[in-house]
């Protein structure tokens, strides 16, 4: 069964200036008694402060938030990028994230390379994973494409690959940035029901986004960031309400 | 920051598991530099004897020395030499070079390290070509020594990947240190035995003796030349990988969870 457990969470990201990278600036500080210490210095941001949560299978989290309020970092520690400074996350199940779909593809590379390359990224080994790239062949409509570099694709086209495979595997955990939306219009509708049926074989979604509209209809919990502190929302929506009685 | 050893060590056996990380990018890696060209990889084994073609005859007519039996020392000392030289500066990027794909998955990190030490063994693997002609040409004995040439490869690999873990979580996160690497090599290049034979100076030099690249290139080209091989030569390179694997562990266990950060 999936389950992600943060707690206590802090994210203190430094931000480096070209000053503070260099060992000389480390060498001039320290030789001159760290009289330029606020040169060498290191400044922090807090990117997610003191968060605790509990996400179990049937959970649809919302990520609701302003610029920078941390929806991002809060993805990335979830899917084990960013390491906690302070606090200690656990994340039980195979986590797959939509937030860039085209993560790992290269331009010069064919259609099928493009496809072993993206399944990589996502930890699968392309070897093993034969079936998906027939799936994807069959899905993403490409054909005889596939066998040309994706940089003659149009960008239509690029994301019909990327969207089939990054929703080819079989997800405990889900994590999105915003609604995916892609492609012509015959292939909007094909996209979003491959993506509904993608979800309810999905144990926990977490989707960040800008719209609230949208994140009451998707999820049923919402939790608001602000500053990088979370908070929970009431639920809402009578849709989200049912859809936790029955999970 | 605490020293995680554990945690590195799962890492690496994460890497080891899902072998196709490195092995399958590497090699895509090296495609993907001569993609669209006829020839293919097979660039890295031409531009390699074109130089060598070149500096072959100059310098054995400069050092006074017979082409034949200079020819072969000048190949495997510059083709060694070029491995070290292209691996250390690629360690720089390791990390760097993945940014997009570690900020936003959990992929174990040490097999970017992996990725760059097997693409540069791969290049070896393709000038290796050149030596085995160049060997038959100068009519040298030199299969009756391969397995000793190889364990000296293997030192020299395992050297690698320990630099590579040094090398890529340092240069991570101090910017300026590929800019010192690449010059410090530029001119080790010149005051290590490549080009030149350790016993053309006129007295044993602290060039020879403290230079950690000597004893590497000296491991595998000296069996391959079929000359006598010192036993002390493979057991300071040894001493040396060791020390360079056990340093690059405990670095990277120490900074493996805040390298993200640092990109």
């Amino acid at each position: 069964m999936a389950r992600i457990e943060l707690k206590d969470v802090c994210i203190d990201l430094p931000v480096f200036g070209a000053h503070s990278r260099s060992l000389k600036n480390r060498l001039i500080s320290a030789a001159t008694g760290g009289r330029l210490a606020k040169e060498a210095g290191v400044t922090l941001v807090r990117a997610l402060s003191h968060v605790t949560l509990e996400l179990r299978p049937g959970d649809r989290v919302g990520l609701w938030g302003h610029n920078g309020a941390g929806k991002t970092t809060l993805l990335r520690v979830l899917a084990g990028a960013y390491a906690p400074t302070h606090g200690t996350v656990h994340v039980d199940g195979e986590v797959t994230s939509l937030i860039d779909l085209a993560l790992g593809m290269e331009p010069e590379a064919t259609g099928y390379e493009n496809i072993a390359l993206r399944l990589m990224m996502m930890g699968r080994n392309p070897q093993v994973a034969r079936h998906i790239t027939d799936e994807v062949e069959r899905f993403s409509g490409l054909g005889e494409f596939l066998e040309l570099p994706i940089r003659t694709y149009s960008s239509g086209m690029m994301m019909r690959l990327a969207f089939a495979i990054s929703t080819s595997v079989e997800p405990e955990i889900l994590l999105m940035d915003e609604w995916l939306s892609v492609g012509d219009q015959e292939f909007v509708a094909k996209a979003e029901g491959r993506l509904e049926e993608l979800l309810t074989r999905t144990q926990i979604l977490v989707i960040a986004s800008h719209s609230r509209e949208m994140l009451e209809r998707r999820c049923n919990r919402i939790l608001q960031l602000d500053h990088g502190t979370v908070t929970e929302e009431a639920r809402t929506s009578p849709d989200a309400q049912a859809a936790e009685v029955i999970p | 920051m605490k020293l995680d050893v554990a945690g590195a060590v799962a890492d690496i056996a994460e890497s080891l598991r899902k072998s196709y990380l490195w092995v399958r990018l590497g090699w895509f890696d090296i495609q993907q530099r001569f993609r669209r060209s006829v020839l293919g990889p097979l660039w890295i084994t031409l531009s390699m004897g074109a130089l060598i073609a070149g500096m072959g005859p100059l310098y054995a007519s400069i050092f006074g020395l017979e082409l034949r039996t200079y020819l072969p020392y000048l190949a495997i000392g510059i083709i060694i030499w070029g491995y070290i030289s292209t691996s250390t500066t690629e360690a720089c990027n390791a990390f760097i070079a993945g940014t997009g794909v570690i900020r936003q998955t959990r992929l174990p990190l040490s097999s970017f390290v992996l990725r760059t030490v097997w693409r540069n063994l791969l290049v070896l693997g393709f000038n290796s070509i050149l030596i085995l002609a160049i060997v038959l040409y100068a009519g040298i004995p030199a299969l009756s020594h391969l397995a000793l040439a190889l364990l000296g490869l293997l030192i020299l690999a395992l050297a690698s990947v320990g630099a590579g873990f040094l090398i890529a979580t340092f240069c991570t996160r101090y910017r300026d240190m590929q800019q010192v690497i690449i010059s410090l090599l530029q001119v080790l290049m010149f005051l290590t035995p490549v080009f030149w034979r350790a016993d053309q100076l006129p007295k044993r030099s602290v060039l020879v003796d403290w230079n950690p690249a000597y004893y590497f290139i000296e491991a595998v080209r000296a069996p391959l030349l079929g000359m006598a091989v010192d036993a002390r030569i493979f057991l300071v390179a040894a001493a040396i990988a060791a020390a360079l694997c056990l340093g690059g562990l405990l670095l990277f266990a120490k900074y493996r969870l805040r390298i993200v950060y640092w990109l």
